[in-house]
């Protein structure tokens, strides 16, 4: 949850160098401190709930919105465990075994209620469209990730995020490293974009879509209702990042390093350092896409994610089942 | 009373509070909600009787797909509070009591008529991703795949229905409304 505030400020950053603009700069040293100033400010800016809508659910939705977000965090290895005098060993994930990812796709299912239930309540008819663009988008880019999925757990032969880890340690011909996503490259595109429409990211922000329906669901929410929702976006924007490095770009891992010998403490701490580097040059990605693309139509949208990536889902496993076979 | 224990009777609890919202609620939307807090205690109680991989399927299939679909329905709908109907006449009221009433007295007899014995020990891997994929695929795959053409099926049924009115161009008629539905 901490990484967001960075996260915002890098956003306006770099939107600002893509723009040829300076960007926040005044307080703090490059305008570092400047997230902390706007969350202070929502923090005392007046808390207005709309005469017309359903109090409760309205106070209910940011909270239903955050928490789905903020659960993604416990599936992910955020390193190597550490082993403190052979007796003791420390796994940096919270969630262990093998129905982690199971959680992180019923977690993506329940993500969309906030949207929806917040865009119902606020009794506006932009929320109410935003909201139930949402909950079409996201039921339908669901399926399409999961299909990503199952074509690595195939190749992978298990469901235990670190054993998946585990399998794309060291390389193909001396340089190009064992990863899923030069392994399954099919997978990794149709997870990636699938990852950007269930995050409501540009060009798949239809929900907010501010150019036809004011903020989408959150136009009714102010103060620290809606920077609730803000935290949630960025929230997922940054677990799905994770997810994406533990599953396609080798994790904590670096070629080349032997991962199944003894280690101390230093090199798990460098292996979280490794999983955070790979996840933020990711999340550059995710923003640098965001100041890039323009926003899709609700139709191509729909096409895309119906007629396009499941069929190629499908095919992938396909594929992947034919060329796998003992 | 361990840990184990008193999340189960709190999941428990969770699951009646929950379904007992649903049925009560007025707006559908609320409904809805309670619904999904019923799937989740549900879900919780699964998890404690060791079957993790079906508490989250639970989660996902009912709570994450079927619900939302509902949701998206009922939001389509919006409702207002007058068109939800008044109170129904006392006899029918009466009726579904006694309904209700009949069908808890006919459970609760079957499960204390039912002796109850220890639960069998269970394996390590009982319940995992794993092992259901195993007695699904060996054991069960005759079923399972009769159970995929069903949904094959209902797959088919469902853009047939929705293709209905698509072919032939809109022809005049007196109500515009009756070609969609």
């Amino acid at each position: 949850m901490s990484v967001v505030p960075v996260l915002v400020w890098v956003e306006r950053r770099v939107c600002a160098w893509m723009q040829d603009r300076v960007g926040p700069n005044r307080v703090g040293p490059l305008g570092l401190l400047q997230p902390l100033a706007d969350a202070v400010k929502l923090l005392f800016k007046e808390d207005v709930i709309p005469a017309g809508a359903d109090r409760m659910l309205f106070v209910l939705a940011p909270a239903i919105a955050f928490f789905p977000a903020a659960m993604v965090a416990a599936i992910i290895p955020f390193g190597a465990p550490i082993r403190f005098d052979d007796s003791y060993t420390l796994h940096l994930q919270v969630c262990r075994g093998n129905i982690g990812m199971l959680l992180f796709l019923a977690l993506t299912g329940l993500s969309v209620y906030g949207i929806a239930f917040g865009g119902w309540a606020s009794n506006n008819k932009f929320a109410l469209f935003g909201g139930l663009r949402s909950s079409a988008q996201m039921i339908s880019y669901e399926i399409a990730m999961g299909l990503a999925l199952v074509s690595i757990f195939m190749s992978s032969e298990s469901v235990d995020l670190n054993r998946i880890v585990g399998d794309q340690t060291g390389t193909w011909l001396g340089f190009l490293p064992k990863w899923n996503a030069f392994r399954q490259p099919l997978a990794f595109l149709i997870f990636f974009v699938a990852a950007f429409a269930e995050n409501n990211r540009l060009p798949f922000d239809l929900p907010e879509c501010d150019a036809e329906l004011v903020g989408g669901f959150h136009t009714e929410y102010s103060s620290m209702k809606f920077s609730l929702f803000f935290l949630a976006e960025y929230a997922a924007m940054f677990g799905s990042c994770c997810l994406i490095t533990t599953l396609f770009l080798g994790g904590y891992t670096l070629p080349g390093i032997d991962y199944s010998a003894p280690h101390g403490t230093l090199f798990s701490l460098l292996s979280i350092g490794i999983f955070f580097a790979k996840t933020g040059l990711l999340l550059f990605f995710y923003i640098a896409v965001r100041w890039t693309l323009p926003r899709f139509r609700f139709d191509q949208l729909m096409h895309l994610g119906w007629k396009t990536l499941i069929p190629l889902g499908l095919a992938n496993i396909l594929l992947t089942g034919v060329i796998s076979q003992p | 009373m361990n840990l184990r224990d008193f999340f189960f009777v709190f999941f428990s609890f969770l699951a009646v509070f929950g379904g007992f919202l649903t049925v009560t609620r007025r707006s559908p939307v609320y409904s809805a909600l309670s619904l999904v807090i019923f799937f989740g205690a549900i879900s919780g109680v699964m998890m404690i009787l060791a079957a993790p991989f079906l508490a989250m399927m639970q989660m996902m299939v009912y709570a994450g797909a079927i619900l939302v679909l509902f949701l998206f329905v009922i939001m389509l709908l919006a409702l207002k509070e007058e068109e939800l109907g008044g109170e129904r006449p006392w006899p029918i009221q009466l009726l579904a009591g006694l309904g209700c009433a009949m069908l808890f007295g006919m459970i609760a007899h079957a499960i204390l008529k039912t002796p109850l014995k220890p639960a069998a020990p269970i394996g390590q891997d009982f319940g995992s991703a794993e092992a259901v994929g195993h007695s699904m695929f060996a054991e069960y795959v005759l079923p399972f795949e009769i159970v995929s053409v069903l949904i094959l099926a209902a797959t088919i049924g469902a853009v047939v229905l929705a293709k209905k009115h698509l072919p032939q161009p809109a022809p005049v008629t007196e109500e515009p409304e009756e070609a969609h539905h």
